[in-house]
């Protein structure tokens, strides 16, 4: 019976391959972020970013990609969310449609004259 | 009636005639019959529901009993969510949300050898989501699950009183349609869960007379698919159910399985993914009524408890299935 232990044994150990996954923000660029509504709906919502580099200066132009995940599940959004600036480093998303309750994992990246920044959002949607 | 499912329903499915009276027999008989009609009544209950996020059960897709060559069948299910568990297990009601689906589960078996038999499920989803402002419904076919189970040691052949064991081997396709690929915004049409699966399970089986325990305890491995432009694979999984049922005589047979399902965290690029395992518990009874000759119907109703703590990462789930189902000897 030892290779039945060994077979039930077996997802925990791939389980535990992956090393933990670091919830900080990362890059030179800050990204501010607020979701309207807030806390966000199930349904379609609509965040709203600000962009500032290592000094402090608002970034145009940044190349911005907002995808949503709900990790638990095993997927992703029904949409894929349009980047619009809106000048002087703000730029919206949106539709970000979040379909289900739970928790849902939103990164954010942006990248602009040779710097970039991520950041990730966690929320429990009701 | 074929010499062969006389002979073999005479012999109590396999036990040892020779060790038991008529009566016995009779008893062992019965028990075996609780046995294959509580593995066909459980199997659609944990494969239904939410099929963007679960996929179908370790445990394959039921079983046929020892003088039984081909089944065949229908599976009508009805699953709701009332709520859902966060990552910490704490229970929240939904509120302005509403998730239903209807399910028709086609299931045919048959056998390959004497102790060999292959099933293959294939479900077609109906999907349907409210919010405040938002009314979607969609269908279409859903991930088609494979299965071999082997009986290792069936009942009554080790002896002693030792339980039979049998061992399932089983996979989960993705032909339903992923959430990515949903035109709605809600996913309501969302029918599979976008990613390929395969299990292994054990089954250990005890006839009681008239009364039937047996024991599942299956592994899950999914294997991971793009998404967002990452690899992303679901945490692997362990699922079992304990089901306990009895033969009450004029072909009705009732049974209660608790069952608990547990999956690590989520793996995105080979990063284990903070926070995102799953747990889900889920209790509920079934039966079914052999109405006419070979002919069954099958009835399962499958709950989680709004509790904190039973749960996380997973919507509350209620299903309710019937069913029906051919012997073919």
């Amino acid at each position: 019976m030892k290779w039945i232990a060994l077979l039930l044994c077996l997802p925990l150990a791939l389980a535990a391959c992956g090393s933990e996954d670091d919830p900080s923000d990362a890059g030179t660029l800050a990204i501010e972020a607020h979701v309207e509504p807030d806390p966000p709906r199930v349904g379609t919502n609509t965040l709203h970013l600000t962009i500032h580099d290592a000094d402090g200066a608002p970034v145009t132009g940044a190349a911005v990609s907002v995808e949503a995940l709900m990790p638990a599940h095993g997927h992703g959004s029904t949409e894929k969310p349009v980047i619009t600036e809106q000048g002087g480093g703000a730029y919206t998303a949106a539709p970000l449609t979040l379909q289900m309750p739970g928790r849902w994992e939103v990164t954010i990246r942006a990248t602009a004259g040779g710097e970039s920044g991520e950041r990730v959002l966690r929320w429990d949607v009701q | 009636m074929s010499g062969r499912r006389a002979a073999a329903r005479a012999a109590g499915g396999g036990t040892d005639a020779a060790r038991f009276g008529a009566r016995e027999r009779v008893r062992a008989r019965r028990g075996t019959i609780a046995a294959v009609f509580l593995a066909a009544a459980l199997a659609p209950g944990t494969a239904a529901a939410a099929a963007c996020c679960l996929s179908t059960s370790t445990f394959g897709a039921g079983r046929l009993a020892v003088w039984e060559d081909a089944a065949f069948g229908l599976g009508l299910s009805y699953a709701t969510a009332a709520g859902h568990f966060d990552g910490e297990g704490g229970y929240h009601a939904h509120d302005g949300y509403t998730e239903r689906e209807g399910r028709a589960t086609a299931f045919a078996l048959v056998r390959l050898a004497r102790s060999l038999e292959a099933g293959v499920r294939v479900p077609w989803v109906v999907g349907h989501r409210t919010t405040n402002d938002l009314d979607e419904t969609g269908h279409g076919v859903g991930d088609v699950a494979l299965a071999l189970r082997w009986d290792a040691f069936p009942m009554g052949t080790l002896g002693g009183g030792l339980p039979g064991i049998a061992f399932t081997l089983a996979a989960s396709l993705p032909t339903g349609r992923a959430v990515e690929e949903s035109d709605g915004v809600l996913g309501a049409d969302a029918t599979g869960s976008g990613a390929a699966s395969v299990s292994a399970g054990v089954s250990v089986e005890r006839s009681l007379g008239t009364a039937f325990l047996r024991l599942d305890l299956g592994a899950r491995l999914p294997f991971a698919r793009e998404v967002n432009g990452a690899d992303l694979r679901a945490g692997p999984g362990l699922e079992a159910q304990l089901g306990g049922g009895v033969d009450l005589g004029r072909g009705v047979v009732v049974a209660l399985a608790p069952r608990i399902r547990w999956e690590s965290d989520a793996i995105r690029d080979g990063t284990r993914i903070a926070d995102s395992s799953t747990l889900e518990l889920a209790v509920g009874p079934s039966a079914s009524w052999e109405f006419m000759r070979d002919w069954t119907l099958q009835a399962s109703f499958d709950t989680g408890l709004p509790v904190d703590g039973l749960g996380a990462n997973r919507p509350l789930l209620t299903t309710a299935s019937l069913g029906i189902r051919r012997a073919v000897y």
